[in-house]
């Protein structure tokens, strides 16, 4: 209607260029989308474009063809007519090489639905496009005449436009009916800005406006205060003439006025517009399985016919969908098995998703979780990345998903989570126990990681290095290759990741064995140490096939191999060793049955298996190493030891999300899983006086864990989450977790061949409050626990003079558990085309009997439950400032301060995790083709622990630090490339890791010199 | 708005470090850490080469002081011993390679033998006795070779306990004499189990630490050997040999000193800075 009046005033202003063009609201999969225009006083113009993208994806640019006339055409081509939608805007090239939106903007694109769902066919509509302009019906008021945004500035000069009514032969009548008062108001308001309509209206046609009608039931009481809204809007514009005319796209301002004006009516009317993601998604998830954009379009569905949860819940605001699309980190499923927005899902979380990752200039995994706040990433002499949530590092306590599957090992709870990003579609992280749906393991929190599946074509290689201090290049290249196509019923993907670098080689002066080595004569006492090894090879391929059956369902099976082989960094008990080998194998599989009920909710089953093989060989000597005189005390190869561990996993598991009522969705779940720990050989190649042995064994009164209780373990789980929209504005989480798991009873029989099940309820409450449309309150209490592991229950080495240091198990082990209170608030404000996003949480949790290795002797490090138990609170907060798809800036900063109540006050404080985290980054646009990416991560300075004396004095100060990368990165160049070229470390500010022995590693850990690396992404 | 949200932002970041917050290494482990608990009348080496390959005034004194931990009990303790690894140099927030002659204050003393383990006093076998001293110099560096990462194993003993050693010798073999309260112990051991000696230790080498687990078992849990732990002062090494100090070495004139109580020939010595 408005565009109408703006069309009726276009002759006015003869000089700029306008278009006439209706976008359909909804459009066939896998079907050529033609798109005509009419190009009205085009003098200036020398093409048009259409810009589009599917979901989450750059915008692809295809030539508007002149058909005859004024009239001219696009085909947004089948391949890019996927589900959830496509987004486009026509943009025109002037004479004067200007290149100007002439049909909504990159920021504000028109959405087309694509899919199969009808939508209520709107009453009367002209065929999109069509090149009947001034005569168009009055049942079409769907058609939007824009005219440059940057002419906008003049226009409002040239105020002198006829009165809407006059020049406009349809506009009034179409909505006289309905919407009087609004009418006119608009019409006021484009009297003194002619050329920017408003584009909400305008980007989803109003007829069809799934916005619009979805909020069928309330319109009235919008429809009203809307008018009030415009009135104060135009006031207050004309007030500040010259702002539009500054902006690039005029038609900011008056969207999100108008959004904030409409908002609280609309939603009043609205019971729920709380769970627009799980709303949206609930449909499509069998057709296209997870897709973060997809639920953000999804959430703009029209709403069926029938008015169920769904269908009320797809009129959430409009402020959401802008999110959801822009600020594209916003959805995550890993909470309640929904994709929900993060900004209302009942968890402290964050999700990456490619763009961010791509604009990190992120190569892997780490890089990304290295910018959560309130995350850590280090790596330990033995070179694994370890990955410390709130000031608190333990592997077993970070739960790793791939695609849901738990990748943590049973043994020891490590996880492969150091993947390359190319393959992931986006990464969720929770920190906190988040979720009742998760049991054992999501402790200090959950990170899953979610691999891209969208139809089409993809890959990328990268290849840079290291310069060494030789002079030489250590060399890295990733590449991947991933395809993913729908055919009817049947879809199909696979993908393959290879990664393989020398590592850089870094010098250090001292390690455990310096005065043996030097007495030897194995070196001179000037010389160094030995210098770090981080050359790697991994595979990561994986595949899948899933078939609809129509009413019975999807039926999927997936499978995955991940294969690393890896130097140690340095080598175990901080002794260079170079010659040792790491190797980790995995393999995951997955058969899968999803189905929609009738009632709007879904039933899932899923049967697991996973495999792991770990192959550890340490150097723990120099070569020719001597532990005595005599033939028998020499060691060639040093000494040696080599740790073989296979653990498999059988898992089954349905869950069902069921609409209860309009407002109360229940997520009800059931898993029982069988671990087993299948092979454990501990060899070496030194008998435990120090003597060599001719082949490797295991060395003598090694217990043979693969036997006894703690090798296998049963775990059976039962959730219940219930959310419930008591209004519209509060969410309310009840979570209930039952979990009966396995463990050795050492307490009934002495030994570890009896085990017990030991159940445990595991709670959660949330209450998300939507105060307003702009921010949203969270107070969140959880509870969660893990068992120990294997390792940690019946791991023992002989201790020997060369494995001092070593973790000894304890059968008598609990459980350990964590109460979590969390209050969190998420702000978002626009102005203008900009956008700020602030969130921030405070948070405290309590461990109870936390498993922590402290070492009390130097000898072995014995585990136990600390009974008093650890305390952490903290901080956490990030702001992102979106100027446009291309500029943005953000900032995280996290504060924690955990404590170990078990020992004196003065010495309570754990800080070898920084209590401190702040990362930055800004991405820009250097003109039109390519973008710079700064990242700054930082984090404060490290101390020991005090914990025990041994802690005390081995006294280490790991100053802070802050690494900065910088990229440059093209926009899509031919539509189908990409690259980037990045520089990691820039300033080769040393970060420097984890050091559990400072009195042997004297001069600390080093890693991360400088390095760059060049990317070429393909995607089609 | 933006700017209000930067304003608080960069408002944030200049209290973080303010926020950061680690634990005093340096805070004394006792009371009164300036209290003289006794004087030295030598400077007393605190490096390894001191305390583990070689005699050490204050690893006599604690020795001699858990010599005296159970003074009353219906048998007296024989011996009293402490391994080298329990006197440290690393302080709380100094490094400490020496002690010089004078007064030595409680927070110090502390600070050396600062791991706060349990006395116990138990009978062992006369084999458990030297296979206890074989094990403490069994890594002893040969004379001429360099005391290279010298083991936190090796054992200082009370007064009246006198240990021969050979480094010359293989392993196993290299205590040639060993007297206890001026008695001779058979070398070797007889396979006797009824000749018990009562020693007073830490529980760091009850409980098996520097590999003397396999040499002592359970004896700390074995009602047959009757062990008896510390009461008085907590019962702790530390609090144990200051108060020891305090009784027998008041005043710089009946000051600490080294006793040559362990003998060792053909063994490498460190290298004493020389007198100032």
């Amino acid at each position: 209607m408005l565009c109408a009046v703006v069309f009726a005033a276009a002759p006015v202003h003869a000089q700029e260029a306008a278009l006439l063009h209706a976008s359909p609201p909804r459009a066939e999969a896998r079907q050529p989308l033609q798109l005509d225009a009419t190009l009205v006083d085009g003098g200036k113009v020398l093409e048009l474009f259409v810009r589009y993208r599917g979901p989450g994806e750059p915008y692809v640019q295809v030539p508007m063809e002149r058909q005859y006339g004024d009239l001219y055409r696009a085909v947004i081509p089948a391949e890019h007519m996927v589900p959830p939608g496509v987004e486009y805007f026509v943009e025109a090239a002037m004479l004067d090489g200007a290149r100007t939106p002439l049909f909504m903007s990159a920021l504000r694109p028109a959405r087309v639905m694509v899919g199969t769902q009808a939508p209520e066919p709107p009453p009367v509509r002209a065929p999109p496009g069509r090149k009947g302009t001034r005569d168009t019906p009055r049942s079409a008021p769907d058609i939007d005449a824009f005219a440059p945004p940057s002419g906008a500035g003049e226009d409002d000069g040239a105020a002198g436009a006829p009165p809407p009514s006059a020049g406009r032969p349809d506009g009034t009548g179409a909505r006289a009916g309905t919407a009087d008062a609004r009418t006119s108001t608009r019409a006021d308001s484009a009297d003194s800005r002619p050329t920017a309509s408003d584009p909400r209206a305008s980007g989803a046609p109003s007829g069809t406006d799934p916005r619009a009608s979805s909020r069928t039931d309330g319109t009235d009481s919008r429809t009203s205060t809307r008018t009030d809204g415009t009135d104060s809007r135009a006031s207050s514009r004309t007030n500040s003439p010259a702002s539009p005319s500054a902006r690039m796209d005029g038609s900011r301002a008056p969207v999100h006025a108008d959004a904030s004006d409409s908002r609280a009516p609309a939603r009043a009317a609205d019971s729920d517009s709380r769970t627009p993601g799980r709303a949206g998604n609930g449909d499509s998830r069998a057709s296209n399985a997870s897709d973060d954009a997809m639920a953000a379009l999804n959430a703009d569905l029209p709403p069926e016919p029938r008015s169920d949860t769904r269908a009320s819940a797809s009129s959430h605001s409009a402020m959401d969908d802008d999110l959801a699309l822009y600020s594209a980190e916003d959805v995550l499923a890993v909470t309640t098995l929904q994709e929900e927005a993060v900004r209302t899902v009942p968890a402290i979380g964050a999700s990456f998703n490619r763009s961010q990752m791509i604009a990190l200039g992120a190569r892997t995994v780490a890089d990304v979780l290295d910018v959560v706040p309130g995350v850590s990433v280090s790596r330990d002499v033995q070179g694994f990345h370890r990955t410390a949530i709130r000031g608190l590092r333990n592997d077993a306590e970070v739960l790793f998903l791939l695609d849901g599957h738990r990748l943590n090992n049973f043994f020891d709870g490590k996880a492969l989570m150091n993947l390359p990003v190319e393959n992931l579609e986006r990464i969720e992280v929770i920190r906190g126990p988040g979720s009742a749906v998760y049991g054992a393991g999501a402790f200090q929190g959950v990170v899953n990681l979610v691999t891209h599946h969208a139809d089409g074509v993809r890959g990328a290689i990268t290849t840079g290095g290291v310069p060494r201090d030789d002079g030489r290049l250590a060399l890295a290249t990733d590449g991947h290759l991933s395809a993913a196509h729908t055919t009817g019923d049947l879809r199909l993907f696979a993908d393959l990741d290879l990664w393989t670098q020398e590592g850089d080689s870094l010098l250090i002066a001292h390690d455990a064995l310096d005065d043996e080595a030097v007495a030897q004569g194995l070196r001179d006492v000037d010389q160094p140490a030995g210098r770090t090894r981080d050359g790697r090879f991994l595979v990561n391929a994986g595949g899948g096939v899933s078939y609809g059956l129509d009413s019975a369902g999807r039926l999927g099976v997936t499978a995955r191999y991940l294969s690393e082989k890896r130097d140690a960094l340095i080598g175990l008990f901080d002794t260079v060793g170079n010659d040792s080998r790491l190797s980790w194998d995995v393999l995951l599989a997955d058969l899968t049955w999803e189905r929609p009920l009738s009632d709007s909710g879904q039933v899932r089953a899923r049967l697991g298996f996973d495999q792991q093989s770990t192959d550890r060989r340490f150097q723990l000597t120099p070569l020719a190493f001597r532990t005595g005189d005599g033939v028998d005390r020499l060691f060639p190869d040093g000494l040696q030891e080599q740790t073989q561990v296979t653990v498999r996993t059988v898992t089954a598991s349905v869950d069902a999300d069921l609409a209860l009522a309009k407002e109360n969705h229940l997520t009800l779940g059931f898993v029982a899983e069988q671990q087993s720990l299948s092979r454990y050989d501990y060899t070496t190649n030194y008998t435990l006086d120090g003597r060599l042995r001719p082949s490797p064994a295991a060395p003598e009164g090694l217990v043979d864990l693969t036997k006894g209780a703690a090798s296998r373990r049963l775990n059976l789980g039962l959730s219940a989450q219930d959310q419930w929209t008591v209004l519209s504005a509060l969410t309310l989480t009840f979570g209930l977790r039952l979990d009966a798991i396995q463990l050795p009873d050492a307490e009934a029989s002495g030994t570890l061949d009896a085990s017990k099940m030991l159940v445990r309820i595991n709670p959660r409450v949330g209450l998300v409050i939507a105060a307003s449309d702009a921010l949203v309150l969270k107070a969140l209490y959880g509870r969660a626990f893990r068992a120990p592991t294997p390792q940690e229950l019946v791991e023992r080495i002989p201790d020997t003079d060369y494995n001092q240091g070593r973790f000894e198990g304890n059968p008598l082990l609990k459980p350990t558990t964590v109460d979590t209170f969390e209050l969190g608030m998420d702000l978002v404000q626009a102005a203008g085309d900009t956008r700020v996003r602030v969130r921030a949480n405070a948070f405290l949790q309590n461990f109870a009997s936390p498993i922590t290795p402290v070492d009390t002797s130097g000898n072995i490090v014995p585990l136990r439950n600390r009974e008093l138990g650890v305390r952490v609170y903290g901080v956490e907060a990030e702001a992102r400032l979106e100027a446009s798809k291309r500029a943005v800036a953000w900032v995280n900063a996290s504060l924690s301060r955990a404590q170990d109540l078990e020992v004196p006050e003065q010495s309570r404080l754990l800080t070898d995790v920084p209590q401190a985290r702040f990362n930055a980054g800004v991405s820009m646009p250097l003109g039109d083709w390519v973008n710079l990416d700064v990242v700054v991560r930082s984090g404060a300075e490290r101390r020991n622990n005090n914990r025990s004396t041994l802690e005390l004095i081995r006294r280490y100060e790991i100053p802070a630090y802050s690494l900065i990368t910088a990229q440059l990165r093209t926009e899509p160049i031919w539509e189908h490339f990409e690259v980037t070229l990045f520089a990691q470390n820039l300033f080769d500010h040393d970060l420097r890791d984890d050091v559990p022995r400072p009195d042997r590693v004297t001069g600390l850990l080093p890693r991360e010199g400088v390095s760059g690396y060049l990317t070429l992404r393909a995607f089609y | 708005m933006d700017r209000r949200h930067l304003t608080a932002a960069l408002a944030a970041l200049t209290l973080l470090p303010g926020c950061l917050a680690y634990n005093d290494s340096c805070a004394p482990l006792v009371d009164d850490p300036d209290a003289v608990v006794g004087y030295l009348g030598e400077e007393v080496q605190l490096g390894s080469a001191f305390t583990r390959h070689d005699n050490n005034a204050l690893g006599q004194l604690a020795a001699d002081a858990f010599l005296h931990a159970e003074d009353g009990a219906a048998k007296a303790t024989e011996l009293g011993i402490i391994n080298g690894g329990s006197l440290r140099d690393e302080g709380l927030c100094v490094t400490r390679t020496s002690l010089r002659t004078g007064p030595l204050t409680d927070g110090v003393l502390h600070e050396v033998i600062l791991f706060e383990n349990l006395v116990v006093t138990v009978d062992l076998t006369e084999k458990q006795l030297v296979d206890l001293f074989e094990h403490s110099v069994e890594a002893l560096a040969l004379e001429g070779q360099a005391i290279v990462s010298p083991s936190g194993a090796f054992l200082h003993v009370s007064d009246g306990t006198t240990l021969r050693v050979d480094c010359a010798r293989p392993a196993g073999q290299r205590v040639t004499e060993l007297r206890v309260r001026g008695r001779a112990v058979s070398i070797p051991a007889r396979d006797d189990a009824s000749i018990r000696y009562r020693v007073a230790m830490s529980t760091f080498l009850l409980e098996g630490g520097d590999g003397y687990g396999g040499i002592l078992g359970n004896a700390g849990q074995d009602p047959d050997r009757n062990p008896v732990t510390a009461r008085k002062l907590g019962g702790t090494d530390a609090n144990i040999a200051a108060a020891y100090m305090k009784s027998t070495y008041p005043s710089p004139v009946q000051a600490l000193k080294e006793a040559p109580r362990i003998v060792f020939t053909n063994c490498a010595r460190p290298a004493r800075p020389a007198p100032r």
